[in-house]
């Protein structure tokens, strides 16, 4: 009796979210699959029917590859070092002995809370080749090093470090308190036995705080793949897609701007192509890399 | 050697050992905070100088405190305006997803029904679909419901779009409140409402505040839902107001207005930041870490 | 914990509240308020019944604070006050305005008046069928004088492929080679007429230490417009245009791309192009010019509007047409001409009255100052501002107009942005030779139709 009563309060709780949700994400997002299947510029309602024909075409289209290539070089690359980053910094600033910790979080994790436009148009002046990298070199006799940064070469590995500075902090902040958790008997007693700190790092603090590093790797697949302001702000995906990832390829074929492409429904199936590496992102690293978590 | 002076060797030796690791420590967090805190200042002290005076002096401080910069930012750029609208909008925002997510969440979290796991996952999964996908056909069905051009429409779509990560959060939160206080609340004859209500949500408070910031970093960055539901530039958000003044001003070159307009809209983040740095913090911790 | 969140939301709340108060303009704009007649007016005697104006809603492409704004706003309020009838709600929607056009279109409740660049507007709105097609409207009087059609009171009009005019132009551009006056005159150099004048003047430069040429690497359309002139002044402009729609590929065999890739190669392997311009955005290239640091700079008239702030009290500068080239087919009779356009959308219901309205705007008395914010209006007569009066020779000069960019941005947006624009980057940054350049754009290009 109790258990039908509180299914019905269940529901009741859930449908506001569920009609919001179900209204206006989810169906919207089914149309988006059905428009992925037609030829459409997006202007009048007139689409043409073509199967999986633009799909067909992303396969065989040399800048969807690039784009592609380019999202996974950030998810993988912009992954290890941001991951790497935030957990060193993590470590060093769990050390409660460590003057100014407070400070040193805060400024790491400024970035995350500083909207990305906003970044986007730092980003601009710091490397253009009269902006701040260069003048800094350049006032430091270091000028053989000044380079034309958002280049077609350098552009991409600018934007990877564009994005380490504005996330690490954010996967940072969730580590140290993982890490903080942890209670200090298990580091003492270790101490005491003769480890080193990296032993101890290496042998008890990463084990664990497992689940909340799968959780921050997962945050991170979801953001890097989904990025899309600060690509766009920064470099619009350029010079000649450069820096474009799936989220940007998508956008520009769809709405054009600059680059004149009115292309709705290809634009839309690149979408549906970053959905399901989402997807299949999340589902893997969940798959692969969740362990049981270890109660204490 | 007896156990005492072990000890004292052992500690001593840590105390060097310790001495050097923070050393290596400062060596790592103090250039990257250093370089952090000098771009802010530097976008400050550009905000505060005159085009001309960019150009030749990129680095200095400004001969002059160009407070016009700020003026000409928030009236004649309409970064005010922008700045209110945004307010407006995403202030109801957050309260209507809070108040949604937190009583979807609790009904997910602690009543198991049939199909309790799927509804999650559905909920869950739509942190992955991209928003240009969304862009169009939510537009459409905005326009038909006459919700376009107008702030609740892009209201009623910032909710959709938070649902899925405020949930996610606060199912964690409230799975780790203590079954049995519910119980014995329920033993005592209260209602699933009332036990909601009087005793979840202040317990789930710290969740709530990390779900309401991360809602609101979310909201005051987004550009491309604005950008398509709202129509004239008077509704404008203030990151449309600022991704346009960077167009715009590229063509007049009038930097330091942009960059007095970008330190106007960090404003509420940074001062958000200031004072709730701690709760931010510790809140996002208990979240994700559960 | 239970008065924390309480409090939280009492602060949201009041916040929402606070600032209801503050904005609300956020909701729904009045419509302007309309007189049917003017007060003090000399009155034909009205009916009772007073006529509801036209309303006409019309979006821009710039934002409020740019100077042509400035103008064109005050220009409408100008028709407002004196047209009670047909009443003009002017929106700065901003450059992303074909973005948020589509929307509306969908939704049913488009304007009735849009503006962009003839480049946006061709392959989008003009391409759908959602123009109104104004060869009448363009027979009829023009504004100032009653013998003039509307059509001939302007120096030229583009209609679009199917032969019919749609857009009417706010602004007439024409590309060339603009050159520091001042650099010019110390060392004796006359402005090049054909290509091999235009090289000795580089190397001139050169060798006076001064740079010869400042180019936008990061945006494929600056590069690429070397390779589009010397292309279409060695081969000829209609085929050049036609090499891009080719889907064989074959067309770009013709010896004289190769010449003219081999040019371009000249240009960077002299190292005439600034330092670091593979990858300097706009406005970098401009500016570097505007500093008085660069000889030269091939770019569209629209360029000094955008500088005239920047440039110090001594600067000057000029424009010259594309030089021709020694032995080409095409000479510098020919020149690129394009616009920033108006289009009447074919859904609203009072084109008449737009018609009218647009009238107004491209009036000589309303087109007046915009030489003062170096937009050259193309109007014929008008007045140019100092640094674009050689556009008028230009185009005088030339007996064949082409689109901007010879029109291949205009016939296939998404060739020139992920073929032409790919492949010419790396000819221009040395990443190519000028026959690994043809090679490679054939390639590119076949590879590009065939996935289709």
């Amino acid at each position: 009796m109790r258990r039908i009563h509180r299914s019905m309060t269940a529901l009741l709780f859930l449908a506001p979210a569920l009609l919001v949700y179900g209204i206006f994400f989810i169906y919207p997002a089914i149309r988006a699959l059905y428009i992925s299947l037609f030829d459409w510029s997006g202007f009048i309602p007139v689409m043409k029917y073509i199967g999986i024909k633009n799909f067909i075409e992303l396969s065989k289209d040399p800048i969807f590859w690039k784009s592609l290539k380019n999202t996974l070089f950030f998810l993988f690359f912009g992954g290890i070092i941001t991951l790497s980053l935030a957990l060193l910094f993590a470590a060093l600033l769990s050390k409660k002995k460590l003057w100014g910790r407070r400070f040193f979080r805060a400024v790491i994790f400024f970035p995350v809370v500083t909207p990305t436009v906003g970044l986007g148009i730092i980003g601009t002046f710091f490397f253009n080749p009269n902006g701040i990298l260069n003048g800094v070199l350049n006032s430091l006799h270091l000028d053989i090093l000044t380079n034309s940064w958002l280049g077609p070469k350098l552009a991409i590995y600018s934007m990877l470090a564009a994005i380490i500075w504005a996330t690490v902090g954010f996967s940072m902040v969730i580590l140290l308190a993982g890490i903080e958790k942890i209670p200090e008997t298990y580091a003492e007693v270790a101490e005491l036995e003769g480890a080193g700190e990296t032993t101890i790092f290496f042998r008890i603090t990463i084990p664990m705080i497992w689940d909340v590093i799968v959780t921050v790797i997962i945050f991170w697949i979801i953001g890097a793949l989904k990025m899309f302001e600060l690509i766009y702000t920064l470099t619009q995906g350029g010079p000649n897609w450069a820096t474009s990832t799936i989220s940007i390829f998508t956008y520009i074929e769809a709405f054009g701007q600059r680059e004149t492409i009115y292309r709705m429904g290809y634009g839309t199936a690149a979408g549906v192509v970053l959905f399901v590496l989402v997807i299949l992102g999340a589902g893997l690293t969940m798959s692969l890399l969740r362990r049981e978590a270890i109660e204490y | 050697m007896t156990e005492i002076s072990r000890n004292y060797f052992l500690r001593s030796r840590n105390g060097i050992k310790n001495f050097a690791r923070s050393w290596l420590s400062y060596v790592i967090l103090v250039p990257w905070c250093a370089f952090t805190v000098l771009i802010f200042l530097w976008l400050i002290t550009a905000s505060l100088k005159t085009n001309r005076e960019l150009y030749s002096n990129l680095w200095g401080i400004p001969s002059t405190l160009t407070w016009e910069n700020f003026t000409h930012a928030w009236s004649v750029a309409h970064i005010g305006t922008y700045f209110s609208n945004s307010i407006f909008i995403v202030a109801i925002a957050m309260a209507a997803t809070i108040l949604i997510s937190s009583m979807g969440a609790y009904a997910l979290a602690r009543i198991s029904f049939r199909g309790s796991t799927f509804i999650l996952y559905s909920l869950i999964g739509g942190m992955g679909i991209p928003v240009q996908l969304l862009l169009v056909p939510l537009f459409m069905l905005l326009a038909k419901m006459h919700l376009v051009n107008q702030p609740l429409g892009l209201i009623v779509a910032y909710v959709a779009y938070l649902l899925p990560f405020s949930v996610f959060l606060l199912v964690g939160f409230f799975r780790t409140i203590p079954m049995e206080i519910e119980e014995s609340a329920a033993m005592d004859g209260a209602s699933d409402f009332t036990i909601f209500r009087k005793i979840m949500m202040p317990l789930a408070a710290p969740g709530l505040i990390t779900a309401l910031i991360f809602d609101f970093i979310t909201l005051w960055n987004e550009y491309l839902l604005a950008l398509v539901i709202l129509g004239k530039p008077k509704n404008w958000t203030v990151s449309l107001g600022l991704y346009n003044l960077n167009v715009a001003m590229g063509s007049t070159a009038d930097w330091v207005s942009l960059f007095a307009g970008v330190v106007i809209i960090m404003l509420p983040s940074m001062l958000l930041y200031i004072f709730l740095s701690d709760r931010i913090i510790s809140g996002l911790t208990l979240g994700a870490t559960k | 914990m239970n008065t924390k969140v309480y409090k939280i939301m009492a602060l949201v709340l009041s916040l929402t509240m606070l600032v209801t108060a503050c904005a609300p303009a956020a909701t729904t704009t009045p419509p302007p308020v309309v007189n049917t007649q003017a007060p003090g007016a000399t009155a034909i005697p009205q009916p009772t019944a007073t006529v509801e104006p036209v309303k006409l809603v019309y979006w821009g492409y710039l934002s409020e604070t740019e100077p042509l704004a400035k103008i064109l706003t005050a220009n409408v309020d100008e028709w407002n006050e004196s047209n009670p009838d047909i009443q003009v709600e002017l929106i700065w929607q901003g450059r992303e305005i074909i973005t948020k056009l589509r929307t509306e279109l969908l939704a049913g409740t488009p304007p009735d008046i849009i503006s962009q660049s003839d480049s946006e507007l061709f392959p989008s709105v003009v391409k759908e069928g959602l123009g109104y097609s104004l060869d009448d409207a363009l027979n009829t009087p023009s504004y100032d004088d009653a013998n003039v059609t509307w059509k001939d009171s302007f120096i030229a009009l583009q209609p679009y492929s199917d032969g019919h005019y749609y857009l009417i132009p706010d602004s007439y551009y024409t590309s060339g080679i603009f050159y520091n006056v001042n650099i010019f005159k110390k060392y004796s150099l006359m402005p090049p007429e054909t290509w091999s004048q235009f090289l000795s003047v580089c190397q001139t430069l050169k060798d006076n230490g001064v740079q010869p040429l400042a180019v936008d690497g990061a945006y494929g359309f600056f590069p690429g417009w070397y390779f589009t002139w010397l292309a279409s002044r060695i081969v000829g402009d209609e085929e050049f245009r036609a090499a891009a729609l080719d889907k064989t590929g074959a067309a770009w065999d013709n010896p004289g791309f190769l010449e003219a890739a081999k040019q371009v190669q000249v240009l960077v392997d002299s190292g005439y192009f600034q330092p670091g311009y593979e990858g300097t955005n706009w406005p970098g290239a401009e500016t570097l010019f505007a500093q008085g640091n660069v000889g030269m700079y091939l770019t569209g008239t629209w360029f000094p509007a955008e500088v005239s702030d920047k440039v110090g009290p001594d600067f000057d500068m000029s424009v010259v047409a594309f030089p021709s080239v020694e032995g080409g087919k095409g000479n510098q009779t020919t020149a690129e001409a394009w616009s920033n356009d108006w289009m009447i959308l074919n859904s609203s219901k009072h084109p008449d009255a737009a018609v009218a309205f647009l009238k107004f705007m491209t009036s000589q008395k309303a087109m007046s100052e915009f030489a003062s914010v170096q937009t050259p209006a193309p109007l014929k007569g008008a007045p140019l501002q100092k640094w674009v009066q050689n556009q008028q020779v230009i185009l005088a000069n030339a007996t064949k107009i082409m689109p901007r960019m010879h029109g291949i941005q205009n016939d296939n947006p998404e060739w020139t942005t992920k073929v032409y624009w790919v492949v010419d980057d790396q000819l221009v940054f040395g990443q190519l030779t000028a026959e690994e350049f043809i090679a490679q754009l054939k390639e590119a290009q076949i590879a590009f139709f065939t996935g289709k």
